[in-house]
């Protein structure tokens, strides 16, 4: 499925695509907006995850950590009691 | 260039203590991963619902991350304690990154960078990983 656009651009901005398009030896105009369009769409969906990622990094600052330790070593020996835990809660019966 | 991610990189890099693990997560929607429930069990397991919850919706908008269910297939958990994996938690990990044909396990934990020994992937601590990575990106650009 697709849909129709009318879209006014500006003489200079025309001009200016024409020549990217040419340059980048883009097959037709159509071609090159569509990927320059696409190219953005991506770039914002990668800020908008971001900025999620950023925001899920506060509330976890905010509602005190995840409680497994102070440095790095701690972190680790308590995430590997974890993983015995949860193994034999929930796998240990597959193996 | 699949990979996966233990979950001691997942709570590094969301606490924002360590700035390659940090890294690394923030690239997620440019990598392709593979993240089995395991990890995330251990992962989710000190967080409330809300963060949980978000944390899935940032896996599921990474459009080349997959979060695997179905359980690891036992003759390769039993190579992977033969290999010398004592735990067999450990095991499923490795055998589960032979079996989703994974190029790289990245953490930090030393027990797993020393006993996890596979021809088909490694172990890379995330600094290891982010310069094959950007190394990798360049090759490719040229």
């Amino acid at each position: 499925m697709s849909q129709d656009i009318t879209w006014k651009v500006p003489e200079n901005l025309y001009r200016e695509l024409v020549w990217a398009q040419q340059e980048l030896k883009y097959p037709s105009l159509v071609d090159f907006i569509v990927q320059a369009v696409q190219r953005r769409l991506a770039e914002i969906k990668y800020e908008a995850w971001q900025r999620d990622f950023r925001q899920l990094q506060e509330q976890i600052h905010v509602s005190g950590g995840f409680g497994l330790g102070e440095t790095k070593e701690e972190v680790i020996t308590n995430l590997r009691k974890i993983r015995r835990q949860i193994f034999e809660e929930d796998y240990a019966h597959l193996y | 260039m699949r990979i996966c991610i233990d979950s001691n990189q997942f709570i590094f890099g969301l606490s924002g203590v360590d700035a390659a693990s940090e890294t690394v997560l923030k690239l997620l929607p440019r990598l392709e991963a593979v993240i089995p429930r395991l990890i995330l069990k251990e992962v989710t397991r000190n967080l409330n619902q809300v963060q949980v919850k978000a944390l899935y919706a940032l896996l599921n908008q990474a459009p080349h991350v997959i979060v695997v269910e179905d359980p690891v297939p036992a003759n390769l958990v039993d190579k992977y304690v033969a290999l010398g994996l004592s735990e067999k938690a450990d095991a499923i990990i490795g055998a589960f990154a032979e079996w989703q044909e994974v190029k790289y396990i990245i953490s930090d934990n030393r027990h797993f960078l020393d006993e996890l020994h596979g021809n088909a992937f490694e172990v890379v601590t995330p600094e290891e990983f982010l310069h094959r990575y950007y190394w990798h990106s360049i090759r490719e650009e040229r």
